[in-house]
């Protein structure tokens, strides 16, 4: 291997992966067979998780129909959806399943003129993965919440499915804004398709509700908590709101940090602990949301290499910067504790096409595993969201495709090495842990540190 | 196969000593006792897993990943040496749905604080009765001229020799 790539023989990763032209020649089931030849030390079900998402599914007619059972979890959000038109009409998509050793995965449904999704079929009674006829993988959709299954509404009428999305098994994911002002001015993250995909659901009438308020928030995670045995954690993430230098921003997170807090209180040191991810701001703001109620931090980077930063997200590079950004992420170390900071990844950014990446595997993991060193050594985990390019971002205009199987094997592989090295299995961000973050598959490491 | 269901029977007896042991991705074994051991009406076998960072955990996921057995032990009567040994395959982890709920609640009856990460299924493959004579009887049986030349001759006091 060339010795450019330091990082990768540091790690261990130094096979060197194929030129991109020769994944695109691959079908489905060469690019799993090559993947899995060249990594078997890799779990079979880590390299599932990765391509359920990558390639997308499509479900059968039956699979559709047994999911619509009271007993799944649906919501009306379909946040990062493909193909959401067609689907949410009339039909409540679940968010996640789960492969036999608890695997948690992303629903990604695949777009009709995209080819090669995974098929998830009813046989026996039981969903399955499936692809060309052959049965892949056993799975099962989230059990709804009790709230859910009792169809519970706030005072004010609003079903409590529209406030908070449930993430796997025991994590609600509250979105305060489902709105983001970098939109405004045309400067959203490239990938996202966060308002496209906002103004979709509100044509379809779904009544969710875009902006929480600390009541909807206070009455959803008091009933929330009557359920024994259900909950482990709550995450925040949603738009950014630039106005005041990000004041509105804060005041509006606090607001449903402190409703979350007092409808813990009754329960002691067993109160529901909250994971944010929010703009990143000085460290005197951050102590307002641990004062709050948060009890960890995400400051989303999304790709490690400056000049593309600048250019894959130009709303965070206009307001707040690259090196702003990092220096926050390490100052919030102080105040939230080691393991409680997490810096954000869209893993799979670095893979689009030159400026706004590498548009190369190797070339691309050396880059990003020298970033996640800097930030591993620092007490900073870095968290991804596998990339699905989404009907609605810019990339997916600019005709940019998900990284081979491969990129995100030799990824996920180098962080685990990196907190295996520096840390031994002791930090771990475990507050994006692989039952509640099913878009990410770094996460199913997590479980062997 | 299916658990015998004398076998079984044992395993669902609360006062009854269960063991298990796991291997990790060296190769190292790992045994540990389990309160919650059932076995369940299907004929498979079922553990609540307490600690979700545990050792145990890892290893029971590095052989559901890996294809490697894990093996139960079930101490019927000590003093008989009745001792069965379950050798099988983790094929499933749980954490919702009835098998998962009605663990929790029997958990929960004997240590309200733990925090459980799920229940494991574990599929039989072999059981073998541990008990000295039957273990010797097969041994017997299966190597050629095991008394002749496997057995310790001369002075025997316990027999009287």
């Amino acid at each position: 291997m060339s010795s450019k790539y330091k990082m990768l023989e540091e790690l261990g990763l130094d096979k060197p992966a194929l030129p991109m032209k020769e994944y695109k020649k691959m079908s489905r089931r060469e690019e799993w067979d090559y993947t899995r030849n060249k990594y078997p030390e890799v779990p079979r079900s880590f390299l599932a998780h990765i391509d359920y998402m990558r390639r997308g599914v499509r479900l059968t007619e039956a699979a559709w129909k047994k999911v619509q059972d009271p007993y799944y979890a649906k919501g009306p959000r379909t946040n990062f959806q493909w193909s959401h038109e067609v689907f949410t009409e009339e039909i409540g998509l679940p968010f996640t399943f789960f492969l036999n050793d608890g695997t948690n995965v992303a629903v990604e449904i695949s777009p009709s003129d995209i080819g090669d999704p995974y098929i998830i079929d009813v046989i026996d009674d039981t969903f399955w993965v499936t692809a060309d006829g052959e049965k892949l993988d056993e799975i099962d959709f989230s059990e709804a919440p009790t709230y859910e299954k009792e169809g519970k509404k706030t005072s004010q009428g609003v079903p409590l499915t529209y406030l908070g999305w449930l993430a796997g098994k025991g994590t609600l994911l509250l979105v305060p804004n489902s709105h983001c002002q970098y939109w405004n001015t045309g400067d959203q993250c490239l990938f996202c398709d966060m308002d496209y995909h906002t103004r979709q659901a509100m044509k379809l009438g779904k009544g969710w509700k875009v902006r929480l308020t600390g009541d909807d928030v206070y009455e959803l995670i008091t009933e929330a908590l009557k359920e024994a045995g259900r909950w482990q954690y709550m995450v925040m993430c949603g738009g950014s709101t630039t106005q005041d230098g990000f004041a509105r921003e804060l005041r509006h997170n606090c607001e449903l940090l402190r409703a979350i807090r007092k409808a813990g209180e009754p329960y002691g040191d067993y109160r529901v602990p909250v994971s944010l991810l929010a703009t990143a701001l000085p460290p005197e703001q951050m102590k307002e949301y641990k004062e709050a109620g948060a009890d960890a931090f995400g400051v989303y980077i999304e790709t490690w290499k400056k000049e593309h930063f600048e250019i894959v997200c130009p709303g965070k590079n206009k307001y707040i910067g690259y090196e702003t950004s990092i220096e926050r992420a390490i100052a919030a170390v102080d105040v939230f504790g080691e393991g409680n900071v997490v810096a954000g990844f869209t893993e799979g950014a670095e893979m689009a096409p030159p400026p706004y990446g590498f548009g190369e595997v190797d070339e691309a993991l050396n880059s990003t595993l020298e970033g996640w060193k800097f930030l591993v050594k620092n007490k900073i985990i870095p968290a991804s969201t596998n990339l699905c390019v989404m009907p609605g971002s810019k990339f997916y205009r600019m005709g940019v495709t998900e990284p081979p199987l491969e990129f995100f094997v030799k990824l996920d592989l180098g962080l685990y090495r990196l907190l295996m090295n520096y840390w031994k299995g002791r930090l771990s961000a475990d507050q994006a842990g692989y039952k509640w973050q099913p878009l990410s598959s770094y996460v199913d490491y997590q479980r062997i540190l | 196969m299916e658990l015998p269901k004398e076998v079984a029977k044992i395993i669902n007896d609360p006062k009854k000593i269960k063991t298990l042991t796991t291997i990790d991705v060296e190769g190292n074994p790992h045994t540990v006792p389990i309160g919650s051991m059932a076995a369940l009406e299907d004929g498979n076998i079922a553990f609540m897993e307490l600690l979700e960072t545990s050792k145990t955990q890892r290893n029971m996921l590095n052989c559901y990943w890996f294809k490697k057995n894990v093996s139960i032990l079930v101490v019927d009567d000590w003093e008989k040496g009745d001792v069965y040994q379950i050798k099988g395959s983790p094929y499933k982890f749980l954490f919702q749905g009835p098998i998962w709920d009605k663990f929790l609640r029997e958990v929960w009856k004997i240590i309200p604080a733990a925090d459980p990460a799920g229940v494991w299924l574990i599929m039989p493959k072999e059981v073998v009765n541990q008990n000295y004579f039957l273990r010797r009887k097969h041994e017997e049986e299966r190597r050629a001229n095991w008394t002749l030349w496997q057995t310790l001759k001369g002075t025997r006091p316990g027999l009287g020799l």
